[in-house]
């Protein structure tokens, strides 16, 4: 069933608990985000964004995934909810 | 591209076997199922990037199987993901795998079946193991193996590669072992091949691995680029099919417009399959329990306490059980085998110089092994097995990884650093999970300085009976600010940036005792054969020089580095044979004040007063690596690197020991 975004919007701004689709990864992070199984279209739900300009995790179907703030600043996600 | 060489017979064996490969993502269980295969004990971690090169056993599963070879491959997440500097698919067809055994996670399909499909697409016969079953039913992920089974024209069995009572890998070994040694039997002409083979289903993404493989076919009546060839007479050789070789020759590419379309299609494909093969059955996605703890370890609050506590305690477990051991075991070799050990020699041996030699090594040397190697060494393998099993380092890695990125490392680092903990050669080859050769060379100059569990246990016996537990915690504190310190200094001479980095955590799970007390005890007998005889052999040549009157002049040139330090000029050549066991410099201060005072000076403080000991101990800590440290560094990094590196910690080690020298009044 397709759900209609909220909206898109960097990974970093979204708060803990946020969930959505990615909608968009800078080149650069194209193969680290696809070692970890996260491509275009992966659904992912923010746990939480660690302080002082630490990760943002993730999870990815079963996977908790570390992503760096600069990197989670490029990727693009449609929210979902 | 090296392939046309690494293609030839496999010179590891010639015994006309099968070759099984173990092909899947980090942190899945392949080499436990090696493990089990074999029942000897595999190297793992519960963290991604544990096995970073191939390891081959033979296996003798038993049943219809017969033997083969069986290969762990470093975990990928596909297969054109860089291990070492070449593609995934080159180290698996450089095997020349007769079947893969693809392990994937029960509880995980929709991430895990990509890799799948990729391997399937090779042409090779493939039985999918579904590991972490048990785990899957309790996030309540129902597999249906026969429906995953007929999606992907190919064998799954669900297996649990940790729990010794379930014998799915025995039936997944089984199933690929019979298919390898089928696929052997038509390479010989013996049987005919099967009729069926596995569609690509991926739609419009067949049209364009249909035009790869006629591009193909024409470059190679052209005889054009060297990659192309070796794929195409890789499929004709009938390792893959021509269609695998189609799908290596976009893999080949992976910023190609076909790589992502195919890539795209895959992973639609394996979401819509998993949907069908393993729906979840509630919304309850992990144990609870574990859920709740994973969270709240990565939290800053109470993970960063938590994480400190654990560090203390690990350290603290260190000492105090280790010093209870080390106590045990000299005070009984002390009491009972060293009186008989010197009556026998001095009655045996008429040459007085021969005499204490062997002295030196058979009663100084082993007091030394009872007093910092068995006792100190061992007990931290337990602690740093218990800390792996569990899966805690990568959120370790996580709470660190700002600390990382200050020495232009990523998170991931966390995991050779920390397994650097306990030994510097592993962490030296650990470093390969890494992206960049900058990365590596400041992860390896790191390591160097990362104090291992021999530099650990001269620290902690060194310095905790003279000077307190405190003390020793002190030289810990200091050593960690000086490598973090060093770090951030390498990191602005060597050129080049940082690049942000993804880290995938692993689950937390409760340590298996028998899992952690099996790779505790190969690690510590390995310790133990290659450490023993170093030390009995080093104790005897030292001795024997020393009766000679040959360490004097050796000493004397040393002197100025023993002023420098506050140290005598023999603790200065006790130091220098670190460079063999790092854990070697401080038993041989042992041996030595053994055998010029008595067995019962093998209380250091007899010998050097706590300030000496404790310069000791952190110029131990810092100084240049261990000769297996050098070795492999050298192996992988190169020798100028491996140089530049030593050069640098023993001009750390001298510096930072001179300073802590004058502080402490000594120099």
């Amino acid at each position: 069933m397709l759900t209609r975004p909220l909206a898109t919007r960097a990974l970093v701004t979204l708060e803990a608990g946020e969930s959505g689709r990615v909608a968009a990864i800078a080149d650069d992070d194209l193969l680290a985000l696809a070692d970890v199984g996260i491509h275009e279209g992966s659904r992912i739900r923010v746990e939480r964004r660690l302080p002082l300009g630490g990760p943002v995790i993730v999870e990815a179907g079963r996977a908790r995934i570390s992503v760096a703030r600069p990197v989670a600043a490029r990727t693009r996600i449609d929210v979902l909810r | 591209m090296a392939l046309a060489h690494r293609h030839g017979p496999r010179p590891w064996r010639a015994d006309g076997l099968p070759v099984v490969a173990l092909v899947g993502r980090p942190n899945v269980g392949k080499s436990t199922i090696l493990g089990r295969a074999t029942g000897h004990f595999v190297e793992t971690m519960n963290a991604p990037g544990s096995t970073v090169s191939a390891e081959r056993r033979r296996v003798r599963p038993g049943g219809r199987g017969g033997d083969a070879w069986l290969v762990d491959l470093p975990g990928t997440p596909s297969l054109h993901a860089e291990h070492a500097g070449e593609p995934f698919w080159q180290s698996l067809l450089a095997e020349q795998p007769d079947a893969v055994l693809v392990v994937v996670d029960a509880g995980d399909l929709a991430r895990h079946l990509p890799l799948v499909l990729a391997v399937r697409d090779l042409g090779l016969p493939m039985v999918v193991a579904a590991n972490l079953a048990d785990e899957a039913r309790a996030h309540r992920v129902a597999l249906d193996a026969g429906r995953l089974s007929q999606l992907l024209v190919a064998p799954v069995v669900e297996t649990v590669a940790r729990d010794p009572a379930h014998d799915g890998v025995a039936r997944a070994l089984e199933r690929v072992i019979a298919l390898a040694h089928r696929r052997l039997a038509v390479r010989a002409g013996d049987a005919t091949p099967s009729a069926t083979r596995p569609a690509l289903t991926y739609g419009t993404v067949e049209r364009d691995v249909s035009a790869a493989a006629a591009r193909l076919d024409a470059a190679r009546s052209l005889g054009a680029a060297s990659a192309d060839a070796t794929l195409a007479a890789l499929a004709q050789e009938g390792w893959i099919s021509r269609r695998g070789a189609a799908t290596l020759a976009i893999g080949t590419d992976p910023a190609s417009p076909a790589a992502g379309r195919l890539a795209r299609a895959r992973v639609n494909l394996a979401a819509r399959w998993a949907a069908l093969a393993a729906p979840e059955a509630g919304s309850a996605r992990r144990a609870p329990l574990a859920d709740r703890l994973a969270r709240l370890a990565t939290a800053p609050v109470p993970g960063v306490p938590a994480f400190v506590a654990v560090t203390l305690a690990s350290l603290l477990t260190m000492i105090l059980v280790g010093g209870a051991l080390a106590t045990l075991l000299t005070d009984a070799w002390t009491a009972t085998a060293s009186p008989l050990i010197q009556q026998a020699i001095h009655a045996i041996v008429p040459s007085v110089a021969v005499a204490e030699g062997l002295l030196w090594g058979l009663d100084g040397g082993l007091i030394a092994i009872l007093a910092v190697g068995i006792p100190y060494v061992l007990t931290f393998y337990v602690v740093l097995a218990a800390l792996e099993d569990s899966g805690y380092l990568t959120t370790a890695a996580v709470l660190t990884d700002r600390l990382f990125n200050a020495v232009g490392l990523p998170g991931r680092a966390a995991v050779p650093l920390l397994a650097a903990t306990g030994c510097n050669v592993p962490a030296v080859y650990g470093t390969r999970i890494l992206r960049t050769r900058r990365e590596r060379v400041l992860a390896a100059f790191l390591v160097a300085l990362t104090p291992c569990s021999a530099t650990s246990a001269v620290v902690i016996a060194a310095i905790a009976p003279a000077a307190g537990v405190g003390a020793a915690l002190g030289a810990f504190a200091l050593v960690a600010t000086v490598t973090i310190g060093a770090g951030v200094g390498a990191n602005r001479l060597i050129p080049g940036h940082q690049p942000p980095q993804v880290v995938e955590l692993a689950p937390l799970r409760l340590p298996i005792p028998r899992a952690v007390a099996a790779k505790a005890w190969a690690r510590f007998r390995a310790f133990v054969v290659t450490a023993a005889p170093l030390m009995v052999g080093g104790s005897i040549v030292l001795g024997w020089l020393w009766h000679l009157g040959l360490v004097e002049p050796t000493a004397a040139l040393l002197t100025p580095v023993g002023d420098l330090l506050g140290l005598p000029a023999f603790a200065v050549v006790a130091l220098g044979f670190g460079f063999l066991r790092k854990e070697l410099a401080l038993q041989l201060l042992v041996a030595l004040a053994v055998v010029q005072l008595g067995a019962g000076a093998s209380e250091l403080g007899t010998v050097l007063t706590p300030a000496q000991l404790a310069v000791f101990a952190i110029v131990t800590a810092f100084s240049i690596p261990c000769v297996a440290t050098v070795a492999a560094m050298a192996g992988e990094l190169g020798a100028r690197t491996t140089a530049a590196i030593s050069a640098a910690t023993v001009t750390i080690a001298i510096g930072v020991g001179a300073v802590v020298a004058r502080v402490l009044g000594i120099a």
